[in-house]
This record gives C-alpha cells, structure tokens and sequence, in this order.
C-alpha cells in the first residue's frame, strides 16, 4: 500500500436477502459484487454510474452504515474487521459524509447550532463540556461555506434556508469533525444548475485548503468531469473501468464507459446533434439475476461470444488505468494510436 | 416549531375542533375552580333525599338517594374524570413510545418481539382485565390511573414504531450514525421530537378513552370509593332511574360531554397536522 | 450552424401556431395570499416544432404545463386570466366538458411520473384502450392502440401487462403511447426523462425525435437540462420566476444568449462540461427566490451582474437583439452603456 493511500476496499461485497417469504425461496440481490478502489489523501475519486449499480451502497459500506457480506476495508492501512473503539473514535472523526437530499439529511426539529455542534460532540471532536469551543466552530464553519453572518444562520431551522444553503451545511457539518475523506453521495443532483455551480466550487476550494479528500458519488458525468482527478465507472455492482479522469473520458476503454458518455447530452446544439451516439437497448437487469459472463454483454454493441460465459479480468491497461473488459488492451490501443 | 404554528393554523379554521377544544377548556376551569363553583359540599348528605331539579333553590340539579347535591356531584367529578383521564394517557403514551420507538428504530428480531408483545396486549379484554385488577388490589386512584395506562398503550406504540421506521434510515439520522452518535441520543433526542405531532393526537384521543374506561369502573362500583365520580354517581343511580332521573341524566351528559370534547380536539388536531394540500410558497 | 432547422423555423412561422399563450397569470391560494406562479406575456408553439421551456425549479415552468391543458394537480391553483389558443380553440374560455374532449384528443401530456400515471391493477392495454373509448373512438380501439405500442417501440405483448411488470424506460414508452393514442398534433412532455438513466433516458430521446419528424407533431418540451434543449428542440423559451426572459432558435440561444440569466444559466452548464481542471466558473450567485419574496423590477435584478438603477425600478419589456427576444434594459438604448 503506497504512502499516499487513505483508504483501500478489497473485493467489497454487499448481498441483501429479498422476498424471503413463506412461499418464495430467498433471493440475493448483488448490490455490491467485488469492489476494489483506493482513494488517495487529498484527491477526489468519483464513482459513477446509473441507478442500482451500487455505487451508493459502496459509499454506505464505508460509512459502515452496512456491514460487506465479503472483503474488507483498510483506513489508514489498518482493516476495519480488526479496529478496537480507539480506532473507532477516529474513523467516526476522519471520514464524514454529506447526502444528496438537503431537505432529508439535516434534522427538521433542530436548529444549524444543534446539527453542527452535536457531529463535534458526538465524534468526540469536541468534548461535551466545551459547548463554547463548539459554538466557536460552528460559526467558522458556516463562514468557510459562505454563510454569512453566521450567527443569524445558527439560530436558523433548516426550512428556513433554500436548497444550496442546507447543502452548504451539510458540508460544514461533515467538516467539523476535521475529516480528511468525505463520502459525497450526489452532493449537488438535487440542485439547480446555478446554485449547483456554487457548491462544487465550494467543494473544490474546500479541498485545496483543506486537503480533504473525497468519494465523489454520481450519475451525472458532467459534474464528475470538472471535478474529479479519478474516475471509477460501476455497472451491476461491479467496477467496469477506473482510472484518471481524462484519460478514461477520452480513451473508453469499456463500451460501457463509451455508451454512458456518449448518451449525455451536451449543452450545444451543434456539438450534441453531430456527435456519434451510441443507444443502449433495453435497461439495466436486475441486480437479483445478473447475467453470466460479463454483466454487460447482454447490451453490449462489442460483445462476442465468449462474453456471455468468460467473466472478463481486469486489466491494467496503462498505469492506474483499469478495465474489465475482454477487449480491453485491443480497444486501448486503437485510442492510443488515434492520439 | 413552525409545524406546530402551521397546525395551530389550520386547527383554527376547524369550527368543531375549536369547539371541542371549547369545551376542554371549560371542563378543565370546573376541575380547578370545583371549590367555588359548587353550591355545595359533594359529599354532604342531607335529610332532602330525592329532590327533583329545581324543586329547591339550594340543589340546582335535584339530591340523590342520601340527600348529596347532584350538581355539586358532576363539579367535583370533573376533577377526578380529568385527573385519571390525562394521568392515564400520559402514562400509556410514555410506555408507547419507549416501546414503539425500540421497535421501529432497531427493526429486525427486536421489533418482531415487541410487536408481538404489543399484539397480546391489544387481544386482552381490556376492560374485564381491569376490572380483575382492580377487584384484586383496590381501587385508589394510583391504580385505576396504572391500570387504565398500562392496558391503553398498544395504539400508542404501534403509531409511535411506525413514523420510527419512516426517520430510522433518513440521511439526518445516517449522517447521525456517521458521527458515532449513539442509539439513545438518535432515538430521543433526534428522531422523537419528529413524530411529536401524531402522538399528541393519540394522546389526545387516548384521554377520551380512559376517561370512558375509567367511568364504566365507577360504573360497576369500582372507582375510588373516597371520590365522588360520574361513574360512581351513575351506579348509584341504576336502582332509581325510573324515579329520579336527574341521578343518572347530568354525570351521564357529563361524560358525553367531556368524551365528546377530546374526541374533536383529537380529530382537529388529526386533520390539521394532516392537511390534504400543503403549499408552501416558491415550489412549481 | 444548421442552414435547414432556420429555414423550417421561419417558413413555420407563418402559420398559425397550434399553441398561443397570451397574457396568461395563474394563481395558487395559499392562507391568507395568493401567489402567481405563472406570468407569461406571449409565447408561441408552431405546428411541427419542438419547443423548449427551460427554467430551475420555482420558475413556474411545470405549472405551465399544467394551464395549457387548464388541469391543475392541486385545487388550489387555477387560471386568474388571460388565453391559452390551443388549435383555434381557447382553453381558459371553453366549458370543462369541451376541455375534456380537447384534452387527449388536440394535447396529449408525457409526465415526469411515469409511475404514478398508471392504475397499477388494470393492463397497459385496457388504459390505453379507455382513452380512445372516451373521446368516442370504439371502433378498431384495440388495433389503434397496438400500433401505438409499436410506433414507441413496444411488443405487442406490453398489452396484456401490469404497470409494475415493466421497467421504467418502458413505462415511459407507454406515457408516450398514451400521449399519442388518440393522435393529438401537440404533446406536453413535462420533464419526460428527468427520472431516468442516462442511457435509457437517450433512448427516449431519440424515439421523440423520430415520432416528431413522423408525425410531424408538436412538441412543447418542458425541461430543467440545457443538454436536452440542445439536443431535440428548435425554439427555446427561458423562464425565471414566472415569467419569459428571453426566448428564441436554439442556435442563437446557445451561441449568444442575450439575457444575463441565459448567459449565467449556459455558462454553469458548460463549466461543469469542461474536462478534470478542477476550473469551475460560478456564473451566478444566490438563489432562485420564492413566490413570495418577489423582488421589483427585474425579478433577476439582486443575482444579476450587470443590474443597473432601472432593473430595481421597473420590469423591462421585451428587446429584439440579433434576432432573440429579451426581457432585459441592457438593450435598451436609453439604459444601456453601449
């Protein structure tokens, strides 16, 4: 494991039971299927990919919201399996989350004041006794996201501010424990395109002041092109293709990463209209009854016959640029002779 | 609290919950103000036994079988209808929500028990059960108040389980967990003050129900013995309906009254915290 | 630019429109007020074009929608005054049963919640086949709407199926079949692939653009996605708070929007486009404001970067620059810089 790596999951898995019932038999649904990722101190991972590919509930299984039914999680090179309360108490601190659903994620009946200083206390950042500490933080905090003054924001319920606003104490809540990874799942769907513009600059400035590092999760691949240094694409609970942002968007290696790019429409008439475009048939299968072989060769425009038995490996196309493709090294290659 | 301010406005618009809650209001005056308002002693008897109402100005609503004033009777009974009716759902609210709250926020193994627990509890008869408890341990008003509250919870702890399993996985209460938070503090100090609304109209309606549970006890002789109360007065009354009417026809009303009153401020509160349209300025 | 898709909008112009709305103000009563969610001066849909009406949410774009066919999803909401000419026919003056019949059979409407718009116990067919029986069409009812099962691209065997047997991409087909069954010439599409995956959503897109060249249909396409105006519409209404702000070809529109509130919009949405610099340019700040916090003037006067005295006085009218329509006193001589 490199000096850089904050956190390393190996073959992450998450099986949940479903319609086990008197009279069905009980079924897995392979919400999550062998997932391996590393994110780096101070770099911005995405994850991308559509509904139902898992990328949330890996994004869950950090947060140790779910317990993996496989594999395991290193923070800070040490394995979650084996972590004493110690170590505990320092996972709750270095690894934050903020949701997408601003209006669900901050409590209703509680005023900015209680949702930020409560993450401090209760993370042990700030011992309970020091409420003025706290107080001092929160107000910190709420100008670091640009909510100003923030006394008149602390007293504040959060339907009392628009959507941007309550995300933006999302973010100042996941930044009060000090955090050095904050899981971000779809941070900015639920906002406009103005007020969407506003936070991931915010988030952007955080994480060159602070060196944070983030879990970026999110369908949108527009969001995740300007603001991610790595990229890692999900598809029915497995990671297809990972790799530098640019270079992933530009080389595709997986057809599945050409497809989803290809199927984003751009905010050009001229440009959108005469792009080549590749339209997948048919919709993601179920997650209960994934496909034998490779999990996409049933929509596959490049599929063979030997994609419907052989579960392809992943390679190393070029370095820390990943595939899991039959045709990855000969795609690879064709991109880079194009270039 | 700007919900409770949005459901105080539209409990203002309902003329028959503003009514009940009318009535409430009065009720409760009677109960505290019972020493003054009484024209005499409730439980002072007297030689004028049988008085008709208005056949002497000194007894209002007429004299009972020992000679006792009628109206004195329903005032100081208002006290005891009151105490035990709110006591009583107090009490079966906290023992709703401690367990509904367990249930619904643990789910799994822990919830399939309690609500099979709370489910024996609803089959029990629960008014032949009380009356064995009561008929067994006497019939102070701690116990008719115990008796009565821990018989009435199962609504409450059902109402209370279920908006528990709507918070228990929302992002609030996941990013909570995220922070260490523990399961206590997320149980009571995030998620309970949420679902303050519909357990007050429970509450609410849970007081009418044990102000009748309690009556139908003194109606079958097992109220507290050193209390004048509605349900006791009726008892008594069994034997003289054909003669003196006045005995049973004002606790009778009383009860109706004060059952009726909680009952609208129940449903008003309902139907305010529920309003079939919200609209709240900015949103398409 | 593309020499055809001008042409066929200025030969298109010329006749009348399927659609007009004119001075159009709904309402919404809420406690104590009532609030406008929809102020809309004029704006036009011609036969065979795809009209786009962009906005964020709070712009009043899906009770647009919501007017046009006089069908509102709360009791509260309700047209306070103006014309929606609808195919000759003024929608805010006819009788409800004379709307029913139009509804359906001149409009069709494609919902955001395809799920919520089916009866979950009753076959895709038969909800399909009620439509027709409604407005009077019994004969060949089951062959009709077959063959509109296979014009979105759906087996014949979707007939005999329940909503929840079927994915969401295909229940999306099936609003659209719905839309189309009784053969409206203009279809309200309010945010028809909002709710779903990009690579289903792409699909979707492209079946509505080959039903609109088909049928030559009329397309009045509400959206909050500037990446799907660019893609399928022909003329773009922007909308902010309520009310038009700039409208024009979608050409023009994207390459020189004249209105601030276009410009920021287009500006957002294409610096999100721009590959892993980490370069995100923030073109507008604050927030969309509620209904009842409306400011004078300019209702975009405290966002925008170039406010002058007279946005916060006075609302401005409508300006023609380089063939676009914008509501905005930067072009007006008298207030403008230059």
């Amino acid at each position: 494991m490199a000096e850089t790596t904050l956190l390393e999951i190996h073959d992450l898995a998450k099986y949940f039971e479903v319609g086990r019932s008197l009279f069905k038999k009980k079924q897995n649904l392979y919400a999550v299927d062998g997932v391996s990722l590393y994110v780096r101190k101070g770099e911005t991972l995405a994850l991308v990919g559509e509904s139902g590919c898992g990328k949330s509930t890996t994004g869950r299984l950090i947060l140790n919201l779910e317990q993996p039914t496989a594999g395991s999680i290193f923070y800070r090179g040490k394995d979650l399996a084996g972590y004493s309360a110690a170590d505990w108490k320092l996972y709750r601190q270095g690894v934050q989350v903020v949701f997408q659903d601003s209006h669900s994620s901050l409590n209703p009946r509680k005023t900015i004041r209680h949702i930020l200083t409560a993450a401090m206390f209760s993370s042990g950042t700030i011992p309970r006794n020091k409420a003025q500490d706290a107080e001092e933080r929160a107000r910190a905090l709420l100008s670091e996201v640009g909510l100003r003054p923030a006394e008149v924001f602390l007293a504040k319920y959060p339907n009392e501010l628009s959507g941007g606003q309550r995300q933006r104490i999302g973010i100042a809540r996941a930044l009060s424990t000090n955090p050095d990874l904050i899981v971000a799942d779809e941070p900015v769907s639920s906002l406009d395109v103005s007020v969407k513009a506003q936070v991931l600059n915010l988030l952007d400035t955080l994480q060159k002041e602070k060196g944070v590092a983030f879990l970026f999760i999110s369908h949108e691949l527009s969001v995740v092109r300007s603001i991610a240094d790595r990229v890692a694409v999900m598809y029915l609970g497995k990671v297809v293709e990972s790799g530098p942002v640019a270079e992933v968007f530009d080389a595709k290696v997986h057809p599945y990463t050409e497809a989803l790019i290809s199927a984003t429409p751009i905010p050009d008439p001229d440009t959108t209209r005469n792009k080549k475009r590749i339209v997948l048939p048919g919709g993601v299968p179920s997650p209960m009854d994934p496909p034998k072989g490779c999990p996409f060769h049933p929509r596959c425009f490049r599929a063979e016959s030997k994609c419907a038995t052989e579960v392809p490996p992943t390679v190393e196309v070029a370095p820390g640029h990943h595939a899991a493709c039959h045709f990855a090294e000969e795609r690879f290659s064709s991109y880079e002779s194009m270039t | 609290m700007t919900e409770l301010r949005r459901i105080a406005y539209y409990f203002r618009r309902k003329h028959f919950a503003m009514f009940g809650l009318l009535l409430v209001l009065a009720l409760v005056t009677v109960a505290v103000l019972a020493p003054q308002i009484a024209p005499n002693n409730p439980h002072a008897v007297s030689r004028d036994r049988f008085l008709s109402p208005g056949a002497d100005a000194r007894y209002p609503l007429g004299t009972d079988n020992l000679g006792r004033c009628v109206l004195s009777g329903v005032i100081y009974g208002t006290r005891v209808s009151l105490f035990v009716g709110l006591a009583a759902a107090a009490t079966s609210t906290f023992i709703g929500i401690l367990i509904g709250s367990m249930s619904g926020y643990f789910g799994g193994k822990t919830d399939a028990f309690l609500m099979r627990f709370t489910e024996l509890f609803m089959t029990i008869p629960r008014f032949v059960l009380a009356l064995i408890v009561v008929a067994f341990f006497g019939s102070g008003l701690d116990r008719l108040i115990l008796v009565i509250g821990v018989l009435s919870w199962p609504g409450a702890a059902r109402l209370v389980r279920s908006e528990f399993l709507s918070h228990r996985n929302l992002p609030y209460v996941d990013s909570g967990r995220v922070s260490g938070m523990s399961h206590l503090r997320l149980i009571f100090v995030e998620i309970l003050p949420n679902i303050i609304p519909p357990v007050i109209v429970v509450a609410t309606l849970d007081v009418a129900t044990a102000i009748l549970l309690e009556a139908s006890l003194g109606f079958f002789g097992l109220g507290d013995p050193n209390l004048r109360s509605w349900g006791g007065m009726l008892s008594r009354a069994q034997s003289h309906i054909r003669t003196a009417w006045w005995m049973s026809v004002f606790p009778g009303s009383a009860i109706a009254v004060t059952v009726l009153g909680f009952n609208l401020v129940g449903d008003g509160l309902n139907e305010a915290a529920n309003p079939r349209m919200q609209i709240e300025g900015g949103s398409t | 630019m593309n020499p055809n898709i001008q042409t066929k909008a200025d030969s298109t112009t010329q006749l009348e429109p399927i659609l007009e709305i004119r001075d159009l103000i709904t309402e919404i009563r809420v406690p104590g007020r009532s609030l406008r969610p929809v102020e809309i001066e004029r704006l036009v849909v011609p036969r065979g074009q795809v009209v786009g009406l962009v906005g964020e949410s709070g712009s009043g774009k899906s009770m647009t929608a919501y007017s046009v066919l006089n069908l509102f999803p709360t009791a509260a909401a309700s047209i306070h005054s103006g014309s929606i000419v609808l195919d000759g026919v003024d929608m805010v003056k006819v009788r409800e049963n004379e709307r029913v019949k139009i509804r359906g059979n001149k409009v069709g409407m494609v919902f955001q919640d395809y799920a919520l718009s089916f009866n979950p116990v009753i076959t895709i067919g038969k909800q399909l086949m009620e439509q027709l029986l409604t407005h009077g069409r019994h004969e060949n009812a089951k062959a009709k709407v077959l063959s509109v099962l296979d014009e979105v691209g759906l087996s014949a065997e979707v007939f005999s199926r329940y909503p929840h047997e079927l994915s969401g991409g295909m229940l999306q087909r099936v609003g659209i079949a719905s839309a189309l069954v009784c053969d409206p010439p203009l279809i309200v599409a309010d945010e028809p692939t909002t709710a779903l995956d990009v690579t289903v959503q792409a699909q979707i897109l492209e079946l509505l653009k080959s039903i609109q060249k088909e049928r030559n249909l009329s397309i009045l396409l509400i959206t909050h996605d500037l990446g799907i105006v660019a893609e399928i519409c022909d003329l773009v209404y922007v909308m902010y708070v309520g009310q038009i702000v700039e409208h024009g070809t979608v050409h023009k529109i994207f390459k020189s929007p004249s209105h601030p509130y276009t410009q920021g919009l287009l500006q957002g949405a294409s610096s999100v486009q721009s590959v892993g610099t980490h370069e995100i340019r923030v073109a507008i700040q604050g927030s969309i404001p509620g209904l009842t916090e409306i400011p004078s003037g300019c209702r975009f006067h405290d966002r925008c970067p170039h406010t002058m005295e007279i946005c916060r006085l006075q609302q401005p009218g409508f300006y023609e620059v380089d063939g676009l329509q914008a509501a905005c006193w930067l072009h007006d001589a008298e207030h403008s810089h230059g």
